[in-house]
């Protein structure tokens, strides 16, 4: 029987090497290319013949808009509208991603710790680079160290500081990563037990992990929404820390 | 927590098989793909984000603001036909409350007439009972006074007729005879 992890397994569809960097389009390129395309279709079926009066499909994209809308004007604020293009891909990016990878024999791009990564690093560079641009560097220094605190404390609290901020891309990326891979390795492992039970006990054995797989794969799809949710509204309250530098 | 947890053991229950296998763990793990993924990352999510920041944001805020426009446009007009519809109605008070006025006046005035008729007719009719009580009263004393000259007449006639059926003897009395008898009965 496979590995539960052979799932996550790069193939190569078409190899491209392009100064000395494979560059090859993959299965996990595959399945983004089928997002975005997911993603589009999506939006323009919902505004194909936009009124007024919505039609259920503009009804869904506006909700989707509305959702982003909302959680930036709770989360930041007005000034916070200018990001509402990059959020609003950000979470469908990763919402289709994790939906898509729900499907059986896809690929589950946000499994792989080097997308995320590289996500949550770029957000973490486009704050740094906001809170510096808004505030100066001198000012975004000074949020390393919380404002009414004892000098005697700073030894301690801007070191702590410091690395909970560097942090952010790595607990953001691995949050994302680690649930996406951790559900898809335990649907597979319950997967084999159906297998396994079933073979062994004339199939009835195979009922039981069969109902949990069931139940597993409806939770899987919360987790995928709310893994979406929870970076984006991350996204925000960093965006949030860069403008209002408290 | 449990999740990760469960993970950990699974990965590394696999980890032996792998290894056996020579492939060496997680393949997220393996750098090879990585210049693939984040190229791969790269264009199509920036794809993505120009094309969702320059046709359908502005697409979709385009029809919230048309929607919000109608709405407001809509709600604003039915606001001054609202005012309109209270003006026609305060209108409508007005010209009730005016004729109401008008009505009452024209009820009093007409109560006022024919009082006046009715007591102009009341004080002619008395005015005609007056005036034929009078009369009756009059023909009445006439007749009183007439019978009062004949009752001696009467009378005398009587006791001349009473006199002589007692008697069995004529008696012519006269007028006069009464008339003494009445002065001095005795």
């Amino acid at each position: 029987m496979a590995s539960p992890l052979s799932q996550f397994e790069i193939k190569t569809i078409v190899p491209i090497e392009v100064f000395g960097y494979d560059i090859s389009f993959t299965n996990s390129s595959l399945a983004m290319l089928a997002t975005v395309l997911l993603i589009i279709l999506f939006l323009s079926i919902g505004l194909k013949n936009s009124s007024i009066i919505p039609s259920k499909s503009q009804t869904l994209v506006e909700l989707s808009y509305e959702f982003i809308a909302g959680m930036i004007g709770d989360n930041i604020g007005k000034e916070g509208m200018k990001y509402l293009s990059f959020i609003f891909s950000l979470f469908m990016f990763i919402l289709l991603g994790n939906l898509l990878g729900m499907l059986p024999y896809s690929f589950t791009w946000t499994s792989h710790i080097i997308v995320t990564f590289a996500i949550s690093f770029f957000i973490f560079i486009l704050v740094t680079f906001i809170a510096i641009f808004k505030h100066g560097l001198f000012k975004f220094l000074g949020f390393f160290a919380p404002s009414g605190v004892p000098k005697a404390m700073l030894i301690l609290l801007v070191p702590i500081e410091v690395i909970s901020y560097l942090s952010r891309p790595v607990s953001l990326s691995v949050r994302l990563f680690a649930n996406m891979m951790a559900g898809h390795t335990l649907l597979k492992v319950i997967g084999g037990f159906v297998f396994v039970l079933g073979a062994n006990s004339f199939i009835i054995g195979g009922a039981l992990p069969v109902a949990f797989l069931i139940a597993l794969t409806g939770l899987e799809i919360v987790i995928a929404f709310l893994q979406a949710y929870v970076f984006a509204i991350l996204t925000c309250l960093y965006i949030n820390d860069a403008i209002h530098l408290h | 927590m449990s999740r990760f947890l469960l993970t950990l053991v699974i990965l590394i229950s696999f980890r032996g098989s792998y290894s056996a296998e020579g492939k060496g763990g997680m393949p997220q793990l393996n750098p090879e793909s990585f210049s693939s993924q984040l190229f791969w990352l790269l264009i199509f999510f920036t794809f993505l984000f120009f094309i969702i920041n320059s046709i359908f944001i502005p697409k979709i805020k385009k029809i919230r603001n048309r929607r919000d426009e109608t709405i407001d446009k809509l709600l604003s007009e039915s606001k001054s036909i609202n005012q309109s519809m209270e003006n026609i109605i305060q209108k409508i008070n007005n010209e009730m409350s005016k004729e109401k006025e008008n009505s009452n006046i024209q009820i009093n005035k007409a109560i006022n007439e024919n009082k006046a008729i009715l007591d102009k007719k009341i004080s002619s009719l008395d005015v005609e009972y007056e005036k034929k009580r009078e009369v009756v009263i009059k023909d009445l004393t006439i007749s009183k006074t007439k019978i009062e000259k004949k009752i001696p007449e009467i009378v005398i006639a009587l006791s001349d007729q009473i006199f002589e059926k007692i008697l069995g003897e004529k008696s012519k009395s006269s007028l006069d005879d009464f008339e003494k008898f009445q002065k001095d009965p005795k």
